[in-house]
């Protein structure tokens, strides 16, 4: 029985390792091809890559030997990460492989085109995910956003050269600007809001002004209605008022009324004096 | 027993029946027309640089006096939480008696490259918390942040706690360094600082790409063989490209704003420790003492439910409430069980604290 079921595991195998294989091969350089040339090929270049320039224009050389240097480097993690993915294609057919095997085991069927896509999708997902979850990638992810990110900032750098060269604006000035004006903005709402505080600081003083406006108007009103109710009253209704004025601030007010009244300059000079004291 | 039990005239025939489909989809497809999106009726209140708030009318003849501001995040378009006739939260909550409003970010380009965080939070959501404090003469409002936005919706509670009478925060990423968080671990090792350098802004092409990544056999290649499936019905369809509309509707992200969030909240995992800074303010979640509700997705997989659920061990309010949801990251705003649990859970959680 336990013969019979390899036998038919092994017919299921079969083309899992077929797929295998092709895969494998054409993931990478198949086999040993180029495995013994590429470090000298990378020693070579490294080498020439390191050579310092001279003579006028040794700016310009060691900017473009900064420049294939990084592209190596890119091209090395860019070449890294595929042979890595190609790896997770391997890993996807391993798992896809088990769960043809597990499924033969219990009887399990797949009857259209279309459940072998979902299976190759649920696999390749899985194989993906474990991979992606591990430090090895996240490290090599980060390294192949960084070198490409150093190439292409490199590459800007060259461009503004030029740029600069033909009188056009560049990256890096645009960037100053952008920054200044950010700036900018940030002062200008700084300085409205500080604006807006002092303005409702403001109303709070001139809301202050005609209360104490009004006091005083009152109290003048108060005052030379007390007076007034020996010559001459204007109105019952404001005389009512002056009096209930009068009456609630009783005597001492009354006084500095009657101050008033009887003389506005000496009134306004004490008044002066109280406020330098 | 071999599993594999096609033959070759089934195999012919489901061939024949999907080219068919595709056939009929193509004229399904291009008699779909303008894919429409946001259902609710609303107005512009306050418009600064390319933010928009914007005023939903309210659906109830009362609503609750203490306004509702919904902070989307600077990722994706804001119409997910509005996509169309019964597939909208914000439907659903203004059904709920809650007086809705949310900021719109737009899409920043060169010009708003310099844009930080500090300008984002204590600036634009700031002037917006005032703008509705005002126009409901109220000195408190409820805040409601979608993923990124209520990660910023906690560090702008935790720094103006005065202005905001309750939080929620749906699908909110607070622990950014657990063990499944996949977009955490693909950022771990870049040179942020380098990448916005270079970059300026992050074009949301590459955001796109990196979504993508996450599950690429299926986004990229499942998720279209499946939409075969559905281009025989024109409703069917017109839904699945209003998502798909949706999903590539990518702003760029303000490049100062990206560096340091990427680098203060994803690499450093500074809102758990406490480290995160605004400006010139620290950001301790143990600030916030106004009620929290807390919803996130089990079935997430750009924010992991243990990231949401960190906030409750953080925040220093007595009254904190989670809210599980069977779904996923998107599922929570559109799908019909989202429809029927979360609008109805916001709504009775702040008329009981209104």
């Amino acid at each position: 029985m336990g013969q019979m079921l390899s036998g038919m595991f092994g017919a299921c195998q079969l083309p899992m390792d077929t797929l295998q294989r092709t895969m494998s091969s054409g993931s990478v350089f198949p086999g040993d091809f180029l495995q013994g040339f590429k470090p000298d090929v990378e020693k070579v270049t490294d080498k020439f890559l390191s050579v310092p320039g001279i003579g006028y224009s040794r700016e310009s050389q060691e900017q473009v030997q900064n420049g294939l240097r990084l592209l190596a480097n890119y091209q090395r993690s860019s070449h890294e990460y595929h042979v890595q993915l190609g790896k997770v294609g391997i890993d996807a057919l391993d798992i896809m492989k088990q769960r043809i095997l597990e499924m033969a085991e219990n009887g399990e069927e797949i009857n259209s085109l279309r459940e072998v896509y979902d299976l190759w999708v649920d696999c390749n997902e899985s194989a993906y995910a474990d991979y992606v979850k591990s430090e090895e990638y996240s490290r090599l992810y980060g390294k192949l956003v960084n070198d490409l990110m150093a190439l292409k900032r490199h590459g800007q750098g060259i461009m503004d050269e030029t740029m600069s060269a033909l009188g056009m604006p560049t990256r890096k000035g645009m960037a100053t600007v952008q920054k200044r004006q950010q700036e900018l903005r940030r002062s200008l709402i700084d300085s409205k809001n500080r604006i807006e505080t002092l303005e409702s600081e403001l109303k709070k003083v001139e809301a202050l002004e005609h209360e104490v406006k009004a006091m005083r108007s009152g109290r003048e009103a108060g005052s030379s209605a007390g007076v007034k109710t020996d010559t001459a009253p204007k109105s019952a209704g404001k005389k009512k008022a002056g009096k209930k004025k009068a009456g609630k601030k009783k005597t001492g007010k009354k006084k500095a009324g009657k101050k008033k009244t009887g003389k506005k300059k000496t009134g306004k000079k004490k008044a002066g004096k109280k406020k330098a004291r | 027993m071999f599993p594999f039990q096609m033959r070759p005239d089934e195999i012919t025939r489901e061939i024949n029946d999907f080219n068919a489909k595709l056939s009929q989809g193509f004229q399904t497809l291009s008699d779909i027309g303008e894919i429409e999106v946001g259902v609710s009726e609303k107005e512009p209140v306050y418009t600064e640089d390319k933010l928009v708030l914007y005023h939903f009318t309210p659906r109830v003849e009362n609503p609750n006096k203490i306004p509702l501001l919904i902070v989307y995040a600077l990722v994706n378009r804001p119409y997910i939480a509005d996509l169309q006739e019964g597939r909208s939260m914000i439907q659903g909550l203004l059904d709920s008696g809650q007086d809705v409003y949310l900021i719109d970010w737009g899409y920043p380009d060169a010009a708003d490259r310099y844009l930080d965080l500090n300008d984002y939070i204590n600036g634009y959501i700031d002037r917006c918390v005032d703008v509705v404090r005002n126009r409901h003469n109220q000195k408190t409002i409820n805040l409601l942040g979608i993923c990124q936005g209520g990660t910023f919706s906690l560090c702008y509670t935790a720094l103006h706690s005065e202005k905001i009478k309750n939080l929620i925060t749906t699908v909110t990423p607070v622990d950014f360094q657990t063990k499944d968080d996949q977009l955490s671990h693909l950022v771990r090792h870049i040179d942020v600082d380098l990448l916005v350098d270079t970059l300026g802004n992050i074009p949301g092409e590459l955001l796109n790409w990196t979504y993508l990544g996450l599950k690429p056999f299926q986004l990229m290649g499942q998720k279209y063989v499946d939409l075969v499936d559905m281009l025989d019905d024109t409703e069917k369809a017109r839904n699945f490209m209003r998502m798909e509309k949706w999903i590539f509707d990518s702003p760029d992200q303000a490049g100062e704003a990206f560096r340091q969030f990427t680098k203060q909240f994803y690499q450093q995992n500074g809102l758990v420790k406490g480290t995160v800074k605004i400006g010139n303010d620290t950001v301790d979640l143990m600030d916030i003492n106004v009620p929290v509700l807390n919803i996130y997705a089990v079935a997430d997989h750009l924010v992991p439910p243990d990231s949401s659920k960190a906030l409750g061990g953080c925040v220093g309010t007595d009254d904190y409430t989670e809210l599980e949801f069977p779904g996923g990251h998107i599922g929570i705003y559109v799908s019909g069980k989202a429809q029927k649990m979360i609008p109805p859970s916001v709504g009775e959680w702040l008329t009981e604290r209104s």
